[in-house]
């Protein structure tokens, strides 16, 4: 009996140390602080940047200087006629390197602004919305101070009727038959897109596919890469597996905008690819992703991001999508795969399919390079796959390298991304068009207001609540979906006098539903409430029986942050910790929501009493 | 004489002597501190300087920390099972201490577990001691299903080192047997990849670390942390349980030779 | 004296060969309840190998051995025998009573520490580590550790070897004892006075043969020797050509011989007109006589055939 209480206490003894031990959450956020040594370039545009290590794109240069002007870097003599009106700046041993290139986004919302932060300074879009693009198409040849990357696109993408591409809620053109290839591709370059994307699976239908997408035939596919090749255009293509690549290669594509990791590539396609110099843009980020490498996680955790990133880039980038039911070795077979197209000579381009989840504008991008290096790419060579590979491959103008006559897009690093390529995370400063732009840490953080009490509303008098503008009702059917809901105002409610009812249905259009009420801190989704002295929000709720879900929405994420709630047709008291919410920046809120989800359909959920303490 | 009533040895008493025994062997260890404080404190002072010091300067200082504390764990807990088990049972062999034990009703499981639990509360204290190390000045953070997994991979982890202990015991004499653990512990430590990180090395030492069953337990408890070169983790296991039978049928072997009279 | 209980150990025509050499040549030997039961020889004649097989530790090569009536190594054997083995040493930084504690919960009808402390003489000594012990003191606690599991039969394997004289008579206490408690006692010794003063019934074996056996007294009187001792001018060699039989032997300035038959050697050296000065005539130790007796069988002396008819 002794001998048992003594192992017992043991044990107990050996949990409570391992629970004492530090986890990432309560991990102290120390941060050595960066140097920041005044680095103020003149408002000319026309100075000399020395004691620097650069990066040319193709080559290295210690003890180099950089002459920039006007936005552009002009030759060293150049400047030496005029080197009395020059300024010099102290690069102070930084190392300089181009701007990146991401080969691989998805661009809408503040996208390009955040893609710069990181010194990511140009974006390959892969099918976005055609009026953003529109938008920003016209700053990428302006050499004058920008705040934002630049954006090359291929505006709407080449799919089937019900293709992969036609879920997000917009109505695209679809092509379906060879014969409309010419027509297709011409209305795109008409449209402005600077290369045609191609969506392509060549096991959509068959019995042992798993996609729910259609896809278009491979005549098809032929005929819009000949098409897109007859009008002088890139034709690339989204493949997924191994026999689509194949497919892609014989039909002439340019380029593969992901690698695959059904399989090991075959030495056929790996034979083609370099006969007929296809690039690849593998796309590790977001195969990372997909597996659940948790790379996000261990950016938040463990690089020189750390402790210095927005809330909102943390929540995008912490939730991989972690498909279950992969083979072990998914994510290593598209290492693999990577790794023996670069051994047989293929240029592997950097992209990160950014903003899919797990993935985040312009951070991801330097996982990218670092995963780039784990499939055998030398750092030099990792870093060229974001900088001289692109420029090589796509027709963006002088980017991507820093010879005389390229864009001044650079980043000026700490340490030298040769001896670790994470080092390019090192950021010391980000110049685009000659001129410092903030880096993600030096952007002054966006605070919200700090309400003047935490509670909401009783709805003894009407649905106005005390804290936040109002409660609108909010579904999927801004998405396309076919969900919706209705707010009102009942007198009995959980202690029989006012309280809000929400009454909806939850349709199935849309590949994630949702349907209920949101309350709204201000008209703007850019600024919001800053909710972080609370602990908890608490609120009576009863309805419909089953889980419900309260949303959180920030400015500049796209994407909200959820906890489950139970709800029954008794009222009870639900009370949900602020901390359980993983990813969210409190100290900006535009909006909370209580939302049903696909189970819980036709809907009733009362709720009173909302109140944040 | 009265009529005893004999029987085998029944599972509590087995257990009694399993915790007698267990209690004497501590007492016995933790008398000699000149192999307590060594055992424990070496494994810490080389993570504390090639694990914190060395590799403060690098950007990536917590990952560092955290792989390396990893790794040294591995290392502090495999030195008990293999001196344990090989000096001790070397000794006891040669002293006749083991043969006296033999020719007494003593079960030889109760031996063996009593040896087993020295060995793991050893590995216990290290690996606590380097989370403790690595938390406070390495700035190590995992969540708590990672530090819990890491401690029991470890400690589990040290089994097949108790069995190839327990051969190189069995097999050379009590003088020989702690340069023969040190010839096999030291070189295998490094080139497992335990005090410096396995990626450093060239491919072809890479591969040869799979011949090392340190390398696998290590490549288990940074599979935890997400830092491993990618091998499923079942094979690892399924190699130091391949190791573990391996040895023990070794010894099985070696154990009629024993007796060291002729 | 016990002859309506079955022996304890019964040892039938045993043989052990290593390779070439015999360590024990068709042996039989039986042990009875309440009986001391030395098995006397010189080192290397086979005494250890012996208790090696009763333990179980050896296979005999040939002959049958059963303990309690089960075979060497049994459970049910292990637990009814205690054991003190000539090679056994002990652990350092463990106390008396912490040994003594293990030891006992190894057998399920142990006898208290306490009990066995005392037995073994060893009260005030239980808190000591073991390194700090005399060697007698370490003898008596693997003797307690032989006797703590209240074991039906001791077996102790040159349990005095390497103690001074006070220390191997304490050790004889504490045997002493064991013996009138009932526990029966089989020890192996070269010392013939230790067999002689301890044991009811002595074992004699030489080179893995048993040569002779009896109760002290009776291999005293079948040896029944005498030491004549005396100076002399003739050379040794003269005095064995005289009695070849008695390995004359010089100790300083005296020549010494073993006899069985004095009188008639006596005789034999003075006719041969050998010059005897200082003469002395003693009676001879069971020691000598053991001495002696192994020696003329391994010269394949007559005497030796007288013993073994």
């Amino acid at each position: 009996m002794r001998t048992f209480i003594a192992v017992l206490s043991c044990l107990a003894v050996i949990a409570l140390f391992v629970v004492l031990l530090p986890t990432p959450d309560d991990a102290s956020q120390q941060q050595t602080t960066q140097k920041t040594t005044s680095f103020s370039l003149p408002e000319n545009g026309r100075y000399r940047l020395t004691n620097i290590t650069l990066f040319d794109g193709t080559q290295w240069q210690e003890n180099a200087t950089l002459l920039v002007e006007a936005g552009r870097i002009v030759a060293p003599d150049a400047g030496q006629t005029t080197s009395d009106t020059v300024l010099d700046i102290d690069g102070q041993g930084g190392i300089v390197i181009p701007g990146l290139i991401d080969a691989h986004t998805h661009s809408w919302g503040n996208a390009l602004d955040q893609a710069l932060s990181f010194g990511v300074t140009t974006s390959l879009d892969m099918f976005t919305d055609l009026s953003f693009f529109v938008s920003k198409k016209p700053q990428r040849n302006n050499d004058t101070p920008v705040s934002e990357g630049d954006l090359f696109s291929s505006g709407i993408l080449v799919t089937s009727p019900g293709g992969h591409g036609t879920e997000y809620g917009f109505t695209i053109p679809t092509i379906s038959i060879p014969d409309e290839a010419e027509t297709f591709v011409a209305n795109r370059l008409s449209e402005g897109a600077d290369y045609i994307k191609i969506v392509y699976d060549a096991t959509a239908g068959l019995p042992t596919s798993r996609s729910r997408y259609t896809s278009i035939d491979y005549a098809t596919l032929s005929a819009v890469v000949q098409a897109a090749h007859d009008q002088q255009a890139l034709a690339v293509v989204h493949v997924m597996d191994s026999t689509s690549a194949e497919d892609a290669v014989k039909a002439g594509a340019d380029g593969l905008v992901h690698t695959f990791a059904n399989g090991p590539a075959s030495d056929a396609l790996i034979a083609a690819m370099k006969a007929q110099d296809v690039f690849v843009v593998p796309t590790l980020s977001i195969l990372a992703s997909v597996a659940g490498e948790g790379r996000g996680r261990a950016m938040i955790d463990n690089s020189p991001f750390s402790g210095r990133l927005p809330g909102a880039i943390e929540s995008a980038i912490d939730n991989d999508i972690n498909v279950r039911g992969l083979p072990d070795d998914y994510f290593l077979t598209a290492l693999n795969n990577t790794r023996r197209m670069h051994e047989a000579g293929i240029t592997i381009l950097a992209g990160t399919d950014a903003p899919n989840q797990g993935t985040a504008h312009g951070i991801s991008l330097h996982d990218e390079l670092a995963l780039l290096a784990e499939s055998g790419l030398s750092p030099a060579e990792a870093l060229q796959a974001a900088t001289y590979g692109p420029f090589s491959r796509f027709d963006i103008g002088e980017r991507g390298h820093l010879k005389p006559g390229a864009k001044a897009d650079f980043i000026v690093l700490d340490k030298d991304p040769r001896k670790d390529i994470r080092h390019t995370q090192t950021i010391r400063h980000i110049v685009k068009n000659g001129a410092k732009v903030p880096a993600y840490f030096e952007r002054t953080k966006n605070i919200g207001s700090t309400p003047d009490t935490g509670e909401i509303s009783n709805f003894d008098i009407d649905l106005t609540p005390i804290t936040g503008k109002r409660f609108v009702t909010s579904s999927d059917n801004i998405m396309g979906g076919n969900s919706s809901a209705t707010l009102q105002r009942i007198e009995n409610g959980c202690n029989g006098n006012g309280a809000l009812s929400v009454k909806g249905e939850v349709g199935n259009q849309f590949p994630f539903p949702w349907a209920g009420a949101l309350l709204m801190f201000t008209e703007s989704l850019d600024n919001g409430y800053n909710l972080s002295q609370f602990k908890r929000i608490v609120f009576d709720a009863r309805g419909t029986e089953g889980t419900f879900r309260l949303m959180v929405m920030m400015p500049g994420n796209p994407r909200p942050q959820e906890r489950n709630f139970a709800v029954s047709a008794k009222c009870e008291r639900i009370s949900i910790e602020l901390a359980d919410f993983t990813g969210v920046d409190w100290t900006n809120i535009t909006g909370i929501g209580w939302m049903a989800g696909a189970t819980t359909t036709p809907f009733t959920l009362e709720l009173d009493n909302i109140a944040f303490e | 004489m009265s009529a005893l009533p004999l029987t085998p040895l029944t599972l509590q008493q087995r257990w009694s002597i399993f915790v007698v025994e267990a209690q004497t062997e501590l007492l016995k260890t933790f008398r000699t501190p000149a192999f307590v404080i060594p055992s424990l404190l070496f494994p810490i002072m080389f993570y504390v300087f090639f694990g914190l010091l060395f590799n403060s300067a690098g950007s990536q200082a917590g990952n560092a920390a955290k792989y390396l504390m990893a790794t040294y764990a591995v290392f502090g807990a495999i030195g008990p099972a293999l001196f344990s088990f090989g000096v001790d049972v070397a000794t006891d062999k040669d002293k006749g201490i083991l043969s006296l034990k033999l020719v007494s009703p003593m079960p030889l499981s109760s031996y063996f577990a009593a040896r087993i639990l020295v060995a793991m509360i050893f590995a216990l204290m290290i690996i606590m001691s380097l989370f403790a190390v690595g938390a406070i000045f390495g700035d190590v953070t995992m969540t708590r299903v990672q530090w819990g997994a890491t401690l029991i991979a470890v400690l589990f982890g040290t089994l097949p080192f108790c069995a190839i202990g327990l051969f190189i015991g069995l097999s050379v004499s009590g003088k020989a047997a702690p340069a023969i653990v040190n010839l096999i512990y030291l070189p295998m430590a490094f080139l497992s990849g335990l005090w410096v990180p396995i990626h450093l090395f060239s491919s072809s030492m890479e591969t040869l670390a799979n011949v090392f069953p340190a390398y696998h337990l290590a490549q288990l408890a940074l599979g935890i942390q997400g830092n491993s070169v990618g091998t499923a983790w079942y094979l690892h296991a399924a190699a130091l349980l391949g190791y573990t039978i391996i040895f023990l049928a070794l010894s099985a072997r070696q154990f009629k030779r024993i007796d060291n009279r002729r | 004296m016990q002859a309506n209980h079955s022996p304890l150990v019964k040892v039938n025509a045993v043989a052990k060969r290593f390779g070439d050499v015999s360590a024990v040549d068709d042996l039989s030997m039986t042990i009875h309840p309440n009986e001391v039961v030395a098995l006397l020889g010189e080192n290397g004649a086979g005494k250890t190998t012996t208790i090696s097989i009763l333990l179980g530790q050896q296979i005999p090569t040939s002959g049958e051995v059963s303990i309690f009536g089960h075979a060497p190594g049994h459970w049910a054997a292990k637990q009814q025998l205690g054991v003190m083995l000539q090679s056994a040493a002990l652990p350092d930084n463990v106390t008396v009573k912490e040994q003594l504690r293990l030891f006992a919960s190894y057998y399920p009808n142990s006898i208290s520490v306490k009990e066995a402390v005392e037995t073994a003489m060893l009260t005030q000594l239980e808190r000591r580590k073991i390194q700090t012990l005399s060697g007698g003191q370490k003898q008596r606690l693997l003797f307690a550790m032989a006797i703590i599991g209240n074991p039906k039969l001791v077996i102790l394997d040159e349990p005095t070897v390497g103690l001074d004289a006070s220390a191997r008579r304490e050790f004889w206490k504490c045997i002493r004892s064991l013996a009138e408690n009932g526990t029966s006692v089989l020890l192996t010794t070269h010392y013939l006075e230790e067999a002689d003063a301890l044991s009811d019934r002595i074992v004699v074996m030489s080179h893995g043969k048993k040569v002779a056996e009896g109760v002290p007294a009776e291999i005293k009187a079948k040896l029944g020797g005498k030491r004549i001792r005396f100076r002399t001018q003739d050379s040794l060699a003269i005095i064995a050509a005289v009695v070849p039989e008695c390995e004359p032997q010089l100790r300083g300035d005296y020549t010494e011989i073993f006899s069985t038959s004095p009188e008639s050697h006596l005789h034999a050296l003075f006719t041969a007109g050998i010059g005897i000065q200082d003469l002395t005539l003693t009676g001879i130790s069971l020691e000598d006589a053991f001495l002696q007796l192994t020696h003329a069988n391994l010269n394949t002396q007559p005497i030796n055939k007288d013993l073994t008819a």
